[in-house]
């Protein structure tokens, strides 16, 4: 018996991770005051490899604000997840990646990214940030943490939402 | 933007005929892939044409399930071409069956003699 596989349409590599239930969003709205900062903690499992695609903020009044990520930074777990779904309204599975809104003792790590979002500073002032274009592939058995601090004097509200698929390998 | 078959064909054998079909995928039992009540008599190539949204399993086993490393997958917009009589000593009939993981959906089958 003989097999031959040929591809029909150019179906993206990502798009039949939705189509097995495989793909999420998560988002959050913060409110930070001046000064201060907040966090979006993710703890990547060992047996999945979490591929962010998508990592987007919109920021309403006050900043600007400095964006950084970390990895593998010390830190004490949070307890609060972000509103999260799955992309395949068909499917009931759950994301492996945990993430948490609320984490605390947070230092050191390896910063893997700066990125500022510039605003007016002022109360009615807005701003935003999108990622590149290349998907992210996040490191097995590792935590990582988004920090965003808001360096202005007015408080911001923050909407950070990721987007991302989980594969076996 | 390429919508149907492969292009080349590299088949020296003449179609005699054939059977096209829906076959409906489920995630509870694996179903048999052929297009109407029993599979197409003296058939030479079974066509699995994922069209839909969803990862389609293939196996030989009428009882096999997904956790299996074992099984063919067939990813959505993928073609998979079974040619079961290569070997004309082989006087079993192939017989394949199809299982998802979640839901159900629908995709093409083609059974060629």
């Amino acid at each position: 018996m003989t097999i031959e596989s040929s591809i029909m349409r150019q179906t993206p590599y990502w798009l039949n991770f939705l189509f097995v239930g495989q793909m999420y969003s998560a988002s959050h709205k913060y409110s930070i005051a001046a000064t201060s900062s907040a966090y979006m903690e993710s703890i990547v499992p060992s047996n999945k490899l979490i591929h962010l695609i998508s990592r987007d903020l919109t920021v309403d009044a006050g900043g600007p604000l400095d964006v950084e990520l970390y990895e593998a930074p010390t830190i004490t777990d949070g307890t609060t997840p972000p509103t999260i779904y799955n992309l395949d309204r068909r499917s009931s599975k759950t994301p492996s990646w945990q993430l948490f809104v609320n984490p605390t003792g947070v230092s050191g790590g390896t910063k893997l990214l700066v990125a500022q979002i510039s605003t007016g500073g002022g109360p009615k002032s807005t701003g935003g940030l999108s990622s590149g274009v290349a998907e992210f592939i996040l490191k097995p058995s590792t935590k990582y943490v988004l920090k965003i601090t808001n360096t202005g004097t007015q408080t911001s509200t923050v909407v950070l939402t990721y987007t991302w698929y989980e594969s076996g390998n | 933007m390429s919508i149907g078959f492969p292009q080349h064909r590299n088949y020296d054998a003449v179609a005699n005929d054939f059977i096209v079909g829906p076959l409906v995928v489920n995630s509870v039992t694996p179903v048999e892939v052929k297009v109407g009540s029993d599979i197409y008599y003296g058939r030479k190539q079974i066509r699995i044409l994922n069209d839909s949204s969803s990862v389609v399993y293939i196996n030989k086993s009428p009882s096999f399930s997904i956790g299996l490393e074992t099984n063919f997958v067939v990813y959505s917009g993928e073609l998979l071409v079974f040619d079961v009589n290569s070997n004309p000593a082989d006087q079993v009939e192939t017989r394949l069956y199809a299982l998802m993981e979640e839901g159900s959906n629908t995709i093409k089958i083609t059974e060629v003699k």
